[in-house]
């Protein structure tokens, strides 16, 4: 569990410029999404946390204590890939189990934490498995298994449910959601789908061109929308799509109006 | 692939212009290979007098067993068994590393150094004999079984490189990264994840490597004259004397000499057979 500070970070390469002066402080068991439009820099900003790529300048600490220097290795961070990255030589159980392997954990732990893991997941049929054999939500949810797997301080997503169909990212979206409320782990979740960022955020961080541009729950973020980021990023276009989200205590029903089918139950969450 | 169900007569058509393609293949890259054990069982005082035949109306293996007992044939495979080798397993090892920081580093003068070393594929070997020999005398080279190794090694590492390289460009980043992020150093992630998926760009390398230096004659023919150091291609010259060649015993040793390659293809084939990382990453 972990608390996380984004100082005036810039980044880099050679002469061109991606992020400028990124300010942000994510509280202890916040999940944060960035969205914003393709090429904005989200991957970036989320690879330097991870420690994959250098801080230009800046700074970026876990807990008050800053980790610029620090290998990915040492940061004590899971992160879910948009590709997976599973490994393909190793079956479901030895990719989930594979951190902990490397940190010499004890066989016995190793072996309950995967399977907890796998039957919170439902990859209890497929720890055999490869890679390969398996299909595009199944390896999504390996993904996630390897990265909860570790008990980390904090989870980074880069877009994992964007190689899904339609009915299984919503499926999975609520199954993030419910897990980030089991582990309560600081998560940072990258999408560039505002539907994705408005249902899942405890704050939405709404970037553009290498700035963010507002920050705020995702009520705030639809209330208000700042001026510049209501275009860049798109969000305004929910509106043109005419949402309406009612808030009830603290729940938030949203509800979407169909051009032509009236009013469906888009997605619900506490 | 996709699946179109065909009439039984199409299937036929296309089983048979299928496998009749690859017969004429096969048939064009295997009969020299026939010929070549066809003339070394014929006796030798048969090969002139029966005309040509498909096979001999009597076998012998005293080409064989002359080869092996009366020359210094066993000498030469040793000889070019321990060049082949070591240069396979020294250019495959150099390779690796420069091809994985071709494709994974980006760094000042990598542009440059590619550039050079396909410069250095464009000369033909027969300019650059003179100056090998000079640069290699001094050194003590010449005559000797590491200066061949040496030589095979320098030409053979730029090719294997881009091997190499287009091999790890085939293995996405993600994987290492994600080994990173589980706990490996940048070694340990190519060591534990990397290497395992790239065993048949290397055996690939392994073999194009072994069988360039098997079968390279000029290098051979021109660095080395002690009979200690002579590799089994220059040694094949010696069945040609004056008067005559003696085919017998030459076609003989030049099957002997296939089977070293064989048992090496035979050792590395399983790596080779790729597909080794469907399903690392989405598609
Ligand atoms: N290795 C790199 N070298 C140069 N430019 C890069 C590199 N990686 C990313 N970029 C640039 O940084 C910008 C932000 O990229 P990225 O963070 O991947 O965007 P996003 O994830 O928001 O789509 C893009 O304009 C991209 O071209
Ligand atoms: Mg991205």
């Amino acid at each position: 569990m972990a608390s996380i500070q984004i100082t005036e970070s810039t980044k880099s390469y050679g002469n061109t410029a991606v992020l400028h002066g990124i300010d942000l402080n994510i509280q202890n068991g916040e999940f944060i999404v960035l969205v914003g439009p393709s090429g904005c820099g989200k991957s970036t900003l989320l690879r330097m946390i991870a420690g994959l790529e250098e801080v230009t300048s800046g700074s970026i600490s876990i807990n008050e204590r800053i980790i610029n220097d620090l290998p990915p290795r040492d940061r004590d961070i899971a992160m879910v890939f948009q590709s997976y990255a599973l490994y393909p030589h190793m079956s479901v159980e030895e990719n989930i189990s594979y951190a902990m392997t490397l940190r010499k954990s004890p066989k016995e732990k190793i072996a309950s934490a995967v399977n907890g893991v796998s039957s919170i997941l439902g990859l209890n049929g497929l720890l055999e498995r490869r890679p390969k054999a398996l299909s595009g939500g199944q390896r999504q949810r390996v993904a996630m298994g390897r990265a909860i797997v570790r008990d980390p301080q904090a989870f980074l997503f880069d877009e994992p449910l964007s190689n899904l169909d339609a009915r299984l990212r919503e499926q999975m979206r609520s199954e993030i959601r419910k897990l980030h409320r089991k582990l309560n782990a600081t998560s940072i979740y990258v999408t560039h789908d505002q539907i994705e960022a408005m249902t899942m955020a405890d704050r939405i961080v709404a970037m553009h061109d290498g700035y963010i541009q507002q920050v705020g729950t995702p009520l705030e973020i639809y209330d208000k929308p700042a001026l510049k980021s209501s275009h860049s990023t798109g969000l305004i276009s929910l509106k043109a799509r005419r949402f309406t989200c009612l808030t009830l205590k603290k729940s938030c029903i949203c509800l979407m109006l169909g051009q032509k089918c009236g009013w469906s139950l888009l997605y619900k969450f506490p | 692939m996709a699946y179109y169900a065909k009439s039984k007569g199409q299937r036929v058509v296309d089983w048979s212009v299928h496998y009749g393609l690859l017969a004429c293949y096969l048939f064009f890259a295997l009969f020299p290979l026939f010929w070549l054990f066809k003339v070394a069982v014929t006796p030798t005082k048969l090969l002139y007098s029966e005309g040509i035949r498909m096979w001999p109306s009597e076998m012998t293996w005293t080409n064989f067993t002359q080869v092996m007992t009366d020359t210094d044939f066993p000498q030469f495979f040793i000889n070019s068994a321990i060049v082949s080798g070591s240069t396979a397993f020294i250019s495959t090892l150099i390779a690796a590393a420069a091809g994985y920081s071709f494709s994974r580093f980006h760094y000042r003068g990598k542009a440059v150094i590619i550039v050079l070393m396909l410069v250095t594929q464009m000369f033909p070997l027969v300019m650059l004999i003179a100056p090998i020999f000079r640069i290699l005398t001094p050194l003590g080279l010449t005559d000797s079984l590491l200066g061949l190794v040496v030589v095979y090694t320098a030409f053979n590492v730029p090719f294997a490189t881009f091997l190499m390289q287009s091999f790890f460009d085939g293995i996405p980043k993600d994987l290492e990264e994600a080994a990173m992020i589980d706990g490996n150093t940048r070694f340990g992630a190519l060591v534990k994840i990397i290497f395992p998926l790239t065993l048949p760009g290397i055996a690939a390398t392994l073999g194009f490597v072994f069988t360039a230096a098997w079968s390279e004659l000029l290098f051979a023919l021109m660095l080395v004259s002690s009979p200690d150091a002579v590799t089994f291609p220059v040694g094949l010259l010696t069945f040609v004397s004056k008067f005559s060649v003696d085919f017998g015993q030459m076609m003989a040793a030049g099957f002997l000499a296939l089977i070293p390659a064989a048992i090496f293809f035979f050792l590395i084939q399983r790596y080779l057979v790729q597909g080794l990382t469907a399903g690392a990453v989405k598609g």
